[in-house]
């Protein structure tokens, strides 16, 4: 064993200054060295120093997800909210299941028709909502509805999460498949406006039950307005886009409008 | 003098086409109150409504001095709550830790080093911290409805409302349960429900007895024992 460090050295080390010498593995080596070690250490220290081994004993790590959530500007603790929730992880596996079925899909059938294309991308977000909220896919639903964080907040957040994951995966889907046209994107707003619908209709209803009739009533309206019109892109025209843009703006004002229905017991 | 914690009066509510409650009237302040009853009685009903999860139809509700009816009230009500439903219902991918670091952040602890330290101090105070690291599906019945109730205690809640604590225990893990209720009820309130009136009767500064909905008895446990022979 080296030569007991002297006191001053000792005190030094304690207080977290470099020190010569290989001081660690002496203190290794002489518990009478490490008694004295611990003398000198101010309780707020050890306690800090105490909770840091104990983080990283039994806190759960920070995921990859949690550091880019965080990277882009989100709190830690929403950060954690998204990549700690076992039902969003679900909800993100289908929506991206669905996508990349569907990206496989469209590539079959080629950039010549894009109406299936644009009809079925707004899609998938609505299966990763359906399952993000509510009493039958979160076990932790009734604890947080008791709790303070808003489960309006906890919805958006969720549901945002899913939108932008699913969108993004859809858009590479689009790009590769139809290049750089104008149908590889005309799906985006037509997306946002029936993720707020099923948001809105989640109010009322289940968001499963929300999900399955707003999808619906968006496949039965493109088909009818298509023949009624006798374009079967209609919906996705100038025009079209203008409409969905205008019910997209009331279904964020409804929205907000009818946010407390989220906060006692929810639809099932 | 305060006012007592939970205050119902001729509080109604339907659920499922029939009436869950009937004209409940019921005074709860610090101590243990515990629900007896039958199932289907109307006890969960009562605690959930008691958590803020549900409204009443008809009736009036205090709870803290304040009205969940009202979005601002509800929000400082649930501040200072603990809720253990009956269905926790426990993510078995995470361990006891993240599980109630998650329910943490529902309650506001944003800043992760006294968040953390707030889940310790819970996980020790219902004996879990050894197990903090254990996946909650590799845990007993026991140890999982311990991690519930871990939960409920985060931020040390003036208000703490349990629907069937007990329920999954051991006999030796029940009577560590009352201890601990009993401990937590000498500054507090607690409002439980249970279906081991005996056990809970010893613990207990009240007892309500629920049937079809509406309160039959409450008082001292004694004075239910001469009541109801």
């Amino acid at each position: 064993m080296s030569a007991h460090p002297p006191g001053p050295l000792l005190r030094a080390y304690a207080g977290g200054e470099p020190v010569a010498g290989n001081v660690d593995a002496h203190l290794l080596a002489c518990a009478s060295c490490r008694a004295d070690l611990a003398a000198l250490v101010s309780p707020t220290r050890m306690a800090a120093s105490w909770e840091a081994i104990a983080d990283r004993l039994d806190a759960p790590p920070v995921t990859p997800l949690e550091r880019l959530l965080t990277w882009l500007g989100l709190h830690e603790s929403s950060a954690r909210l998204v990549a700690a929730t076992p039902a969003l992880q679900v909800s993100w596996t289908l929506a991206v299941a669905a996508v990349v079925a569907f990206a496989a899909l469209v590539a079959r059938v080629g950039p010549q028709d894009p109406l299936p294309f644009l009809t079925i991308a707004p899609l998938p977000p609505l299966l990763g909502i359906a399952t993000a909220y509510g009493p039958r896919v979160d076990p932790t639903h009734e604890i947080g509805l008791a709790a303070p964080l808003a489960s309006f907040r906890l919805f958006l957040l969720r549901a945002a999460a899913v939108l932008a994951a699913s969108t993004l995966i859809g858009a590479a889907a689009g790009l590769a498949s139809l290049g750089l046209a104008w149908t590889a994107v005309g799906w985006l707003l037509p997306a946002l406006a029936l993720v707020l619908l099923t948001l809105l209709a989640s109010s009322v209803v289940s968001p499963v039950r929300a999900a399955a009739g707003v999808g619906g009533t968006w496949v039965a309206a493109v088909v009818v307005l298509g023949r009624i019109a006798e374009d079967p892109l209609v919906v996705f025209g100038p025009a079209g886009q203008a409409a969905v843009a205008l019910v997209a703006a009331a279904a964020a004002a409804a929205l907000v409008a009818r946010r407390a229905a989220f906060d006692q017991g929810s639809p099932s | 003098m305060t006012a007592p914690a939970v205050v119902l009066r001729g509080v109604g509510k339907r659920l499922g086409g029939r009436a869950a409650l009937d004209g409940v009237t019921l005074t709860a302040g610090g101590g243990v109150t515990a629900l007896l009853g039958p199932n289907g009685s109307g006890k969960t009903t009562l605690l959930r409504l008691l958590a803020t999860v549900l409204a009443p139809d008809r009736g009036e509700v205090r709870l803290l001095g304040l009205d969940p009816g009202d979005e601002a009230q509800r929000l400082r009500i649930r501040r200072s709550l603990g809720y253990l439903p009956q269905a926790a219902g426990l993510h078995p991918a995470l361990t006891a830790f993240a599980f109630v670091d998650y329910v943490a952040i529902l309650k506001e602890w944003r800043e992760r080093p006294a968040r953390h330290r707030e889940v310790r101090r819970v996980l020790h105070l219902v004996g879990l911290e050894d197990v903090s690291g254990a996946r909650l599906g590799t845990l007993s019945v026991g140890l999982r409805r311990r991690v519930g109730l871990a939960q409920a205690l985060l931020g040390d809640p003036a208000l703490l409302v349990l629907d069937e604590p007990a329920a999954g225990l051991d006999p030796e893990q029940r009577l560590d349960l009352l201890d601990l209720l009993a401990r937590l009820g000498a500054d507090r309130t607690v409002v439980l429900s249970s279906h081991d009136p005996s056990g809970t009767a010893v613990i207990c500064d009240q007892v309500v007895l629920v049937e079809a909905g509406a309160v039959r008895f409450a008082g001292p446990p004694a004075a239910l024992v001469l009541e109801r022979g």
